[in-house]
């Protein structure tokens, strides 16, 4: 409990500080970030995420996050099925 | 092997699956055992094979992020990770990258360009290359070390001899241990009783001023920095420093993403190959001892070194291919520490069986 409560502390740690650096860049200008993608063609799961890109690049950006997350929870847990911890081995050197 | 290609709709390329998930897979072992992101494997490599240099950064930051879950659980269950530590290591080096980054915006006005872009360069090569060198002579100094005492082991002179001279030499870690300016902090499982609170600071405040300095993800800075610097265990410093890969490279993914320049599919394939890769990596760890770790990380980053030495040549003899050739460096090399590091994983396996079987008490912990 207290090292989720640690690891979402530094989360929004880490969030802040990155955007304070953003204040102070000097990147080039928004034009290359409005960049759309063709959706002609494109059936399914390609369509869907392609319209999102064009439309809404927050939304985009959660899915891809939110499906990294969700992909990595779902690993490790079937991970810790299958291997159980060993306990501490070779700490010594 | 076109049926194996598919269309990633926002990079808007055709690409191999099955390269995607053998490079995941590659990085998630050298990752999960190095404590690695293994960024300076995956983005040259898809830039390479026709990835856009942005696409191929914001992919390969957002595949990292979901194997390090993976390998920071794994080494999370086997012990390794000094959560502390790598509290202080994520603070202290956020802060040394916002100085790095402001570094590279004052260069930039002064050098230009394609001066800071000269300068960023060697001193990465710089790096790479002083980092492997030491890490590579103080395995053989060790090992010598080691050959020499077992030699004398049976002349009780020549012992007493070697402890003297032993003594009159202080490790690092130990001296910047015996610093004593308040506040002084301990970290429980890296074994570190007492140490001062800013000398942990400036190790990680330097190592994120390095890091941001040269656009890397870090972890081949701070992974050492804790062994050589402040005495952390090889695998302590290996899980901790997994910790820190996946809290920073949450915000790289997510920054990345709104940007526009995240392949979430490439990096979803990237990641299942990883995620797997990442299991056999970390698991690794158990088994291979900390000098054998060190060693493999040596030789890696030297090769890695090497190859950007390689690609900064590519201009001055006007030779383009040099730049494929410096990608298939690190490709090549990844591949092969990743079959080296798989097959110490099978031998030190079928031994530790072996010796449970045989039930040779002596046995225990040579493996």
């Amino acid at each position: 409990m207290f090292k989720k409560l640690i690891s979402r502390c530094l989360l929004l740690l880490c969030f802040l500080a990155a955007n304070t650096g953003n204040l102070f860049a000097e990147g080039k200008p928004a034009t290359e970030l409005n960049k759309t993608v063709k959706v002609e063609g494109l059936t399914g799961l390609n369509l869907f995420l392609a319209q999102t890109y064009n439309s809404n690049r927050l939304l985009f950006a959660v899915i891809s996050t939110g499906v990294i997350v969700i992909l990595g929870v779902i690993v490790t847990y079937i991970v810790s099925l299958f291997i159980k911890p060993a306990g501490h081995t070779h700490k010594e050197e | 092997m076109d049926i194996f290609n598919i269309y990633l709709p926002i990079a808007e390329i055709q690409f191999n699956v099955i390269l995607l998930f053998v490079l995941g897979f590659c990085v998630g072992v050298l990752g999960g055992f190095f404590g690695v992101g293994g960024g300076w494997i995956v983005t040259p490599t898809l830039n390479i094979f026709g990835f856009p240099m942005d696409f191929a950064i914001g992919t390969d930051i957002t595949y990292i992020f979901g194997t390090s879950i993976v390998s920071t659980k794994i080494h999370s269950g086997l012990g390794n990770i000094d959560w502390k530590l790598g509290i202080f290591s994520i603070v202290s080096s956020v802060i040394g990258v916002e100085v790095g980054a402001q570094l590279i915006m004052y260069l930039g006005k002064t050098y230009g360009i394609e001066g800071l872009d000269s300068i960023v360069r060697w001193s990465f090569i710089t790096l790479l290359i002083f980092l492997g060198g030491f890490m590579l002579y103080d395995y053989f100094v060790v090992q010598k070390r080691l050959s020499e005492e077992e030699r004398k082991a049976d002349d009780p002179m020549q012992t007493h001899i070697s402890k003297i001279q032993k003594k009159k030499k202080v490790a690092l870690p130990i001296r910047l241990q015996n610093i004593r300016l308040f506040p002084m902090v301990s970290f429980k499982t890296s074994g570190i009783k007492s140490v001062s609170f800013w000398i942990v600071f400036v190790i990680f405040f330097v190592a994120g001023v390095l890091q941001g300095f040269l656009g890397v993800g870090g972890g081949f800075i701070k992974m050492p920095a804790m062994i050589y610097l402040l005495g952390v265990p090889t695998v302590i410093a290996v899980g901790t420093d997994l910790f820190n890969v996946l809290i920073t490279s949450i915000y790289g993914g997510f920054t990345y993403a709104i940007k526009g320049r995240v392949e979430l599919i490439a990096a979803v394939i990237m990641f299942f190959g990883g995620a797997f890769g990442a299991i056999f990596g970390s698991t690794a760890t158990k088994y291979v001892r900390g000098y054998g770790i060190r060693l493999l990380f040596a030789i890696m980053i030297i090769v890695a070194g090497g190859s950007v030495v390689i690609k900064q040549l590519e201009k001055p003899l006007h030779m383009p291919i040099l730049n494929d050739i410096s990608g298939y460096l690190v490709v090549g090399a990844a591949i092969l520490m990743t079959s080296i590091v798989l097959w110490k994983l099978v031998v030190s396996y079928y031994q530790l069986k072996k010796s449970e079987m045989g039930f040779d008490p002596d046995s225990i912990g040579k493996h």
